[in-house]
């Protein structure tokens, strides 16, 4: 977006039972409830699980857990993968553009989960098979 | 709904038992102290849960209770309450709370 002058939007409006009403991008719609701190939500529930009424900070959530599959050093589509829902599903997810239902989060923990339990076993093997060569030192 | 029983039905954990235990699992969760969490709080609004956190909570739960959370718990308890009697459903002990 440029600058701070006066910036025009293109819009279509319609009319519907003598009601007028506006038809924005949805891009644009998302940056005005940004800048008004009005979450939106959509009413219907779609194929991939987004479902309304979940009140949660979905800005909050994004990060939360593109910072924990990152910690895992799992790619979204690893995740995607390991989580069984589809890639773009989670990269709407992570970029706030999606309010994930309950069944779709805990998905994504269990699969998070359980890589972070699979590294876990991994290190401290690791680890005591070096610190056992270091036992016999004095 | 896919509900499983739960093997520790034989031990009858009361209704005051069970709602303890969920305040401290929401006390951890929350680092809000036990004692001033209240079944009547809201999740959300009061404990400043997020759906991360509820699911987080969620298998807590499951792992405490030994129980599985179905979804629709997940995402219709609104406070410690709901947990509460969703657990006792689940525990399979619902019908017992007056006589405790």
């Amino acid at each position: 977006m440029a600058g701070r002058g006066r910036q025009a939007i293109d819009y279509r409006g319609v009319e519907l039972d003598g009601i007028r009403y506006v038809i924005l991008r949805e891009v644009v719609f998302q940056r005005f409830c940004e800048k008004a701190g009005i979450r939106p939500r959509d009413p219907a529930a779609d194929e991939d699980g987004f479902a309304p009424g979940f009140d949660l900070d979905r800005a909050s959530l994004a990060e939360k857990l593109a910072r924990r599959r990152r910690a895992t050093g799992l790619s979204q589509a690893d995740l995607a993968r390991r989580a069984g829902i589809r890639p773009e599903t989670l990269n709407r997810i992570e970029r706030g553009r999606s309010t994930p239902d309950f069944k779709t989060v805990r998905k994504l923990v269990v699969a998070m989960n359980a890589v972070e339990s699979e590294q876990l076993a991994d290190k401290p093997r690791r680890q005591t098979d070096k610190e056992s060569t270091h036992v016999d030192q004095p | 709904m896919s509900i499983n029983r739960s093997p520790s039905d034989a031990t009858a954990l009361s209704r005051d038992r069970i709602l303890a235990e969920i305040k401290e699992i929401v006390a951890e969760q929350t680092e809000t102290p036990a004692e001033e969490i209240r079944e009547d709080h809201h999740l959300l609004d009061d404990l400043g849960f997020d759906s991360l956190a509820i699911v987080e909570m969620s298998m807590e739960i499951e792992e405490h209770f030994d129980v599985s959370v179905p979804d629709e718990l997940g995402e219709q308890a609104r406070t410690v309450r709901d947990v509460t009697d969703g657990v006792l459903e689940l525990l399979g002990q619902a019908g017992r709370t007056g006589e405790l």
